[in-house]
């Protein structure tokens, strides 16, 4: 092909017309952009609106969640008001009773009586009630009671 | 809109209008088909909410108990100078023995259960007894 040749056929190629005026290109580089641009587009749009707003799994675990939040939030309160007394008398325990402070006090005797007496008089009470359900012997609330030793 | 319908007759505008439009198509369809597969009912629903409220129950009961157990233990560890020299030993002897009680009955109730084999039980019975 001569020079002349080449530079009459200017223009009239594909490569050298506006890109609309191209020919039919399936696997071209348009084709190939709008395609990911749709699917882009169509995840965005599923992703952020959710327009066929159907129950899925991933409701299930958000339904989940949000309940047990507010659960959670429920019965803080009720649990930090039985903790809080559940916790002074535990370490008067451990400060009177295990390590035997206060040996004279009035209030340690006392104190000691008690949490020998509760704990004595709570495992008659139990077996006493394990009586009258009239459990046969050798059961296990028995042999649990057993067990456990008498302060 | 006349510059759109003069791009609509030539053949490379149309054909990514409308591959842009096929391919939104197609991903919805899927989005639909994978979110139909995966639907579930209001009755799971329901019972995930229950499955939630319950464990969201325990969770923070005991998150918070043990918060209030720390503080407790902390606040007697400040007044039990004063409490031995000066606390009534009535409310000591109460506090002790109720402590006591509740702690004998927690003991042998989680024994109990986790030993539990028969089928009737005094359960409920020793859980009443709780001060």
């Amino acid at each position: 092909m001569s020079q002349r040749q080449r530079l009459e056929g200017w223009g009239t190629d594909d490569r050298e017309r506006s890109w609309w005026r191209r020919g039919r290109d399936p696997i071209g580089r348009h084709t190939m952009v709008a395609a990911v641009l749709g699917v882009l587009f169509a995840a965005l749009v599923g992703a952020t609106l959710d327009p066929f707003n159907l129950r899925t799994s991933d409701d299930l675990r958000r339904a989940e969640l949000a309940a047990y939040e507010v659960a959670y939030a429920a019965v803080e309160s009720e649990g930090y008001a039985d903790g809080l007394p559940y916790g002074e008398v535990q370490h008067m325990g451990e400060r009177i009773v295990t390590a035997g402070e206060g040996d004279d006090a009035p209030y340690a005797q006392q104190f000691r009586a008690g949490w020998t007496q509760g704990w004595n008089d709570a495992l008659e009470a139990m077996r006493q009630a394990a009586l009258e359900q009239e459990l046969p012997e050798g059961y296990t609330e028995y042999r649990v009671l057993d067990a456990l030793p008498r302060r | 809109m006349s510059a759109a319908r003069s791009l609509w007759r030539y053949d490379l505008p149309r054909q990514t209008f409308l591959t842009f439009v096929a391919a939104i198509a197609v991903t919805a369809a899927l989005g639909w088909m994978i979110s139909v597969l995966d639907q579930v009912t209001p009755e799971e629903i329901a019972k995930a909410e229950v499955r939630g409220e319950r464990e969201g129950k325990i969770d923070g009961y005991e998150a918070a108990f043990e918060r209030g157990r720390l503080d407790g233990a902390g606040r007697t560890a400040l007044e039990i100078g004063e409490l031995l020299e000066s606390g009534d030993p009535d409310e000591g002897y109460r506090l002790a023995s109720d402590f006591a009680w509740n702690e004998a009955i927690d003991i042998a109730l989680e024994r109990a259960k986790r030993d539990k084999l028969e089928v009737e039980s005094a359960f409920e019975a020793w859980e009443a007894l709780r001060r």
